[in-house]
């Protein structure tokens, strides 16, 4: 699955080729001046960031490289899902640049061409530790803000499920039990990315969306064992009701991750480890899009992005010996490569 | 200090280690070590083994084939070939450590260079075009020039004259000098910091202060000094 793409392939048109000389000034170079030194003269000029801010229209040309979100849009697109480390990496860059990657156009192409009569397809984002399963997600769901599409966004289910503080018992149904804490973070935040739907929908019994589209993520349960079962959840009952496939006009993805999983081991990432017999059951048919490790190219893009943003500041960090030895730490695991970056 | 009497037994110690006499009537070691006295350093640095034969002086040469011959230390656990390797940070962590929890003392000194790191880059970009030139962001840069800063220049030591102990004010080795600036710095951030913030984040307010000559690690430097000289009188106690 993995193009191990040898060399760098040179941009050719006007708009996607360039250097960010400044965070500033985004002048963009349109003669191929090489100005950095940091790439050896051999080699053809680099290029790790692309001018394409809509995700409708990447494409396989802008595979590896860096499309930037303007900071408004990710207040409204985002006001939960991206994980915490880059979080803090848009705040100290003072941008938010996602790459564009391959699974995440397998994705997007999968979107662009759903089907509103059929039934909502899922998707299933799987991986190992670290190797960008939200980042894709957060890709799509940037995606589908773009497409006007009403995004359902639910950035981790183990945190409905697990160390709740508060629960109360259903007004609707009595043997079920709400989570007022959660749920009214979670409506703040659904308020706030999809604020101009909100004017459209009617409080009746029977919801009639137009055009609906549910992202959520996290695991679909199971074994989860507590005083409580989530059977029993309000929240967790709801969940299980969008992510059964007998609704069109839409499309369902999740993701699958370990971290924050309970009972199951640290190695296992594939789909019917990590959801277990019912879960499985519960979400099967689904399509599996697997996320891995960098390629030489996604590697070699990330690093000349943090060379350009000043975040690898180590003098000998910028030459072909830390190249490498970055390289070998990270085994080019993205998570594993911004932590070790972050302190070099 | 024993440093007077340690420094005679050393100089003892070596004028007689030729002879490769590792018992004298008399004299006890206390630190010996189980290679014989045969045995070379070794060298971690990968850049020497990528000079060129040429390139190097007769000397040299004559190490290199001294090392094919001769048998080398094993090296130790601490030391890498990596080219981020610092032995500065390495011994940082080291005095961070508490009851031999190196992975705690790492990831806190890593996480403390982090911290100093976002800081410095937030400034960087929310400057404007003068202000950038000066605005330091490597933290390692920060981290040495920030121990520079805290080391004293002048110290005191207890000498015992007609039964009264004074605090005589005496130069200082450069390790000594390392090892108190080190100290300084984790106490203040240990004992006079709020414990409920974590140690990265109390080291590197610290450290930048300590970089921009302010703070309390640079006030006890100065505390140091102004004792050695207010000490001036007694100074000659000392006879070493």
């Amino acid at each position: 699955m993995l193009r191990s793409v040898k060399g760098v392939i040179c941009q050719g048109p006007k708009l996607d080729s360039g250097y960010f000389l400044h965070a500033s000034a985004r002048a963009w170079l349109s003669a191929a001046v090489n100005q950095d030194v940091q790439i050896p003269a051999e080699k053809p000029r680099k290029v790790f960031r692309t001018n394409e801010s809509n995700p409708a229209n990447h494409a396989e040309q802008h595979e590896g490289q860096h499309y930037s979100i303007p900071l408004q849009e990710v207040n409204v697109v985002f006001p939960h899902g991206l994980p915490y480390r880059f979080q803090m990496q848009m705040k100290t860059f003072n941008e938010s640049c996602l790459m564009v990657r391959k699974p995440a156009l397998e994705l997007l192409g999968y979107l662009k061409n759903t089907n509103f009569a059929h039934p909502a397809i899922r998707y299933v984002i799987y991986g190992e530790k670290g190797t960008g399963k939200t980042m894709t997600l957060c890709h799509a769901v940037h995606y589908c803000a773009k497409q006007d599409w009403l995004v359902l966004h639910i950035p981790d289910a183990h945190l409905w499920v697990k160390n709740c503080r508060e629960l109360m018992q259903s007004s609707y149904n009595k043997e079920r039990f709400d989570q007022p804490l959660e749920a009214s973070i979670w409506l703040k935040n659904f308020k706030t990315s999809n604020d101009h739907f909100l004017k459209e929908i009617k409080t009746q019994q029977t919801y009639m969306w137009s055009k609906r589209e549910s992202t959520e993520k996290g695991r679909p349960l199971g074994e989860v064992v507590e005083q409580v079962s989530p059977e029993e959840l309000t929240l967790v009952h709801n969940l299980r009701k969008m992510v059964g496939n007998d609704w069109n006009g839409g499309a369902i993805v999740t993701t699958l991750s370990q971290t924050g999983s309970l009972f199951k081991p640290r190695s296992a990432y594939l789909p019917h480890e990590l959801l277990g017999k019912e879960g499985f059951d519960t979400l099967d048919p689904f399509i599996p899009i697997q996320v891995s490790n960098y390629s030489q190219r996604e590697f070699e893009s990330c690093y000349q992005y943090y060379l350009d943003r000043k975040w690898l500041q180590h003098e000998r960090a910028s030459t072909e010996e830390g190249r490498k030895e970055l390289l070998f730490l990270s085994n080019s695991n993205p998570w594993q490569l911004e932590r070790i970056s972050a302190y070099l | 200090m024993a440093a007077p009497m340690a420094g005679r037994l050393a100089a003892l110690g070596r004028r007689l280690a030729p002879p490769a006499r590792a018992w004298l009537p008399g004299l006890t070691q206390v630190r010996w070590s189980r290679y014989g006295p045969s045995y070379l350093e070794p060298e971690v640095n990968k850049e020497v083994y990528r000079t060129p034969l040429e390139g190097l002086s007769e000397e040299e040469k004559t190490q290199q084939e001294l090392k094919t011959l001769q048998p080398i230390k094993a090296t130790a656990s601490n030391v890498t070939s990596s080219v981020f390797s610092d032995p500065t940070i390495s011994k940082f962590t080291n005095m961070m450590m508490k009851g031999g929890n190196k992975v705690l003392a790492r990831s806190i000194v890593t996480q403390t260079l982090e911290a100093i790191k976002r800081n410095q880059i937030e400034k960087y970009h929310q400057a404007s075009e003068e202000e950038r030139e000066s605005i330091e962001c490597n933290p390692y840069i920060i981290f040495h020039q920030a121990l520079k800063n805290c080391q004293p220049i002048i110290g005191l030591c207890n000498i015992q004259k007609g039964g009264k102990t004074y605090q005589v004010p005496s130069p200082l080795k450069d390790n000594r000098k390392r090892f108190l600036a080190m100290k300084w710095l984790i106490t203040e951030c240990r004992e006079h910091k709020h414990h409920r913030t974590f140690m990265h984040e109390k080291l590197s307010q610290e450290l930048l202060q300590a970089f921009n000559n302010e703070g309390p690690v640079i006030k006890r430097k100065h505390d140091m000094h102004k004792m050695a000289e207010a000490n001036r009188a007694y100074a000659h106690y000392r006879w070493w």
